[in-house]
């Protein structure tokens, strides 16, 4: 298959979702989820002073995890 | 550890939140990367390079958040060209009056300067925000049921997406928490 035949190919099979009618705008939040929220923002983890250090080492971990991916295609 | 650290020995945003904590420049991170700051697990952390800034509109604030940001490294961009040099009060003000945002970009992250929270002033924001260590530096996040509210307003088929994929992490971390299993598993 050549590279015009690949991508016809994946035209064809984006169509369907190219035609998807997406929904915008203003979303209604649910009282449950207001609740869950306000829940968690009440956590002691979650008042002011709290060391949030794990959140970026974690952020960096997955980027440089991701830096070190390299294709490895036999083909 | 010495006062001066270089960039890769923190984390990404460390060296930026510690430039402008020590610069006295106002802001709040938004955005799922403030939403990632409530996150009770690891399970529902939300992958982002970006960090949203949300700013006063304030030309002088603004000025010192750029010179800041340069200051660590990061280059600074408006739209699709570099924010214009010099770097002073008369870019600052046109920039706060059009609303515009600048882009911090560098060290595997991008630092959105913004002066736009959909439903929200800044100094409606402000006094609700939390308090974080990140790297022993004081980091201002928005409150988490404004930075939700503020994506609801919007709409966007990717808010809509991250509503209904926040809601249902919160939904399974309750479940967990009070020892439920979820119904497929009852």
């Amino acid at each position: 298959m050549d590279e015009d035949e690949d991508y016809e190919e994946l035209v064809r099979i984006l169509a369907p979702f190219r035609a998807m009618h997406i929904e915008t705008g203003p979303v209604v939040l649910s009282d449950e989820y207001v609740k869950m929220i306000e829940e968690v923002e009440a956590a002691p983890e979650n008042q002011s002073g709290a060391d949030k250090t794990w959140i970026e080492e974690s952020e960096r971990e997955f980027l440089e995890y991701f830096a070190r991916v390299r294709e490895d295609n036999p083909d | 550890m010495s006062e001066k650290t270089t960039p890769t020995d923190l984390a990404p945003f460390s060296g930026v939140a510690r430039a402008l904590a020590a610069a006295g420049v106002r802001y709040v991170v938004i955005g799922v990367a403030g939403v990632n700051h409530y996150a009770l697990t690891a399970g529902v952390l939300f992958t982002t390079r970006d960090r949203d800034l949300f700013l006063p509109p304030d030309p002088a604030n603004a000025l010192t958040a750029w010179q800041a940001c340069g200051a660590e490294g990061f280059e600074l961009w408006c739209g699709d060209e570099p924010l214009g040099q010099p770097l002073d009060e008369v870019l600052a003000r046109q920039v706060v009056s059009r609303r515009a945002l600048v882009r911090a970009e560098g060290h595997g992250i991008f630092v959105d300067l913004s002066f736009v929270m959909a439903s929200f002033s800044f100094e409606e924001v402000w006094p609700r925000r939390r308090i974080f260590k990140v790297d022993g530096v004081d980091v201002p996040v928005a409150s988490l049921k404004d930075i939700v509210a503020s994506k609801a307003a919007v709409g966007r088929p990717k808010d809509r997406l991250f509503l209904a994929t926040h809601e249902d992490a919160l939904r399974q971390l309750g479940r967990r928490r009070r020892g439920t299993p979820p119904k497929s598993e009852r």
